[in-house]
């Protein structure tokens, strides 16, 4: 019988002051622009308006990033599409300071937690109930699946496009370590407007950082009762974390 | 130290293999020790020839800095569901085309069963750089051990094979 995961509980720390782990963000975006932010290639991408052209727009991916997450809004506001729609994903790219975080986020409670709280987000934000990203967030995107594979992602050196095979890419959380050194989150399509684009990827960033908080409490009370210990130098970055 | 996940390939009064894995602040440690017999096996395949670890790249890497031997796949064994041999300085696992399979599979990685010294002293260790999920460093020992014992019992283990011919057929 497969165990039943479930998401981290993290009301006591959502809403609250939490210590940034997220050294650097990227944000793909995806949509149609009138004219092309300056200094920047629109990408192609065949899932775009379903690889329509869109008359008087430039339609198809832009990486933006890596940045710090204080340059967040300027960069979303400055480099956000004009025309978007549900074809369009918004995926968010996180880098942190040691492989240590990147270890912590490899489990299944995170994308659980991921796909609960962005669930509540969405409520919050009062999108209707037909609204496409419910599908997204129950896994039903083939863009974005509910599948968990970090091993054998985080070791990936090339990008392929099979949204079949066992550890492909196409997963609401992707471990793409070797490739791109970060964890990407790409169940968020784009939304209708830049602020609230902004808002969804704060709230990433957010359940990300409570996350890593939860997984820190859970390793040292399950420390205290298996009496493991860890390396030096762990133990000393962890003590470091929570002091 | 830090916890090191460790199992042993036993049979009678045998061990064929020890593996330890234990994580550290940058990847992981995997340590492994064979029993004489099994190196002499990986040196036949390799008809003794020998490539230095960092030909094969720089993702695995001792902790001392040496460059270990690896035997030379020469004689290729037949190709296993289970397991690989040629993947050294991948990662624990690969994916890998198989006859006979639609998908491709998902194997253990044992190339560092072919480290020259691997059955002396306290046979061999390297480090991999690199984020593992808890649950593939609490099972990896476990997992390489049976994929070895399957190999142990395709290639190793005597076979007796008695053979008659009957007059009648003549």
């Amino acid at each position: 019988m497969s165990k039943i995961v479930k998401p981290l509980d993290l009301t006591s720390m959502l809403g609250k002051q939490l210590r940034n782990r997220v050294v650097l963000l990227g944000v793909e975006l995806e949509g149609g622009w009138k004219t092309p932010p300056v200094g920047c290639a629109i990408e192609r991408d065949g899932s775009v308006f379903h690889d329509q052209p869109q008359r008087g727009y430039h339609v198809g991916e832009l990486p933006l990033g890596p940045f710090q997450l204080a340059s967040l809004n300027s960069a979303m506001k400055k480099h956000y599409p004009d025309l978007v729609d549900d074809t369009c994903g918004m995926h968010v790219h996180m880098s942190f300071e040691t492989v240590f975080h990147y270890n912590q986020l490899m489990v299944p409670e995170y994308q659980e937690t991921i796909i609960w709280y962005l669930q509540e987000w969405a409520k919050q934000e009062g999108f209707d109930q037909n609204h496409f990203i419910w599908g997204r967030l129950r896994g039903e995107s083939e863009y974005c699946q509910k599948k968990f594979w970090p091993d054998l992602q985080a070791n990936q050196g090339g990008k392929d496009y099979d949204k079949v095979r066992k550890g492909h890419r196409y997963t609401i959380v992707h471990y793409p370590h070797k490739r791109k050194g970060t964890i990407e989150v790409r169940v968020l399509p784009m939304m209708k407007t830049v602020d609230q684009a902004i808002r969804a990827v704060r709230e990433v960033v957010n359940i990300t950082n409570a996350s890593l908080m939860m997984l820190a409490k859970y390793r040292d009370n399950r420390a205290v009762k298996e009496k493991l210990v860890m390396g030096d130098d762990v133990y000393e970055e962890f003590i470091r974390e929570t002091v | 130290m830090a916890e090191e996940v460790v199992e042993t390939l036993k049979k009678s009064d045998t061990d064929w293999l020890e593996i330890g894995v234990r994580r550290t602040s940058k990847g992981i440690t995997l340590r492994a020790k064979s029993d004489p017999r099994f190196e002499e096996f990986m040196k036949g395949l390799a008809e003794g020839s020998l490539d230095r670890l960092s030909v094969f790249g720089r993702t695995w890497y001792t902790p001392t800095g040496a460059d270990l031997g690896v035997y030379r796949l020469v004689h290729i064994p037949d190709s296993s569901p289970y397991y690989t041999l040629d993947a050294v300085c991948a990662g624990l696992t690969v994916l890998e085309r198989e006859k006979d399979y639609d998908e491709k599979l998902e194997k253990i990685n044992l190339s560092f069963l072919r480290f020259q010294g691997i059955s002396v002293g306290t046979g061999v260790s390297f480090n991999i750089d690199g984020p593992f999920s808890r649950d593939l460093v609490r099972t990896f020992a476990s997992r390489a051990k049976d994929a070895t014992a399957h190999l142990i019992r395709s290639y190793l283990v005597p076979i007796t094979v008695n053979l008659r011919i009957s007059s009648q057929e003549f």
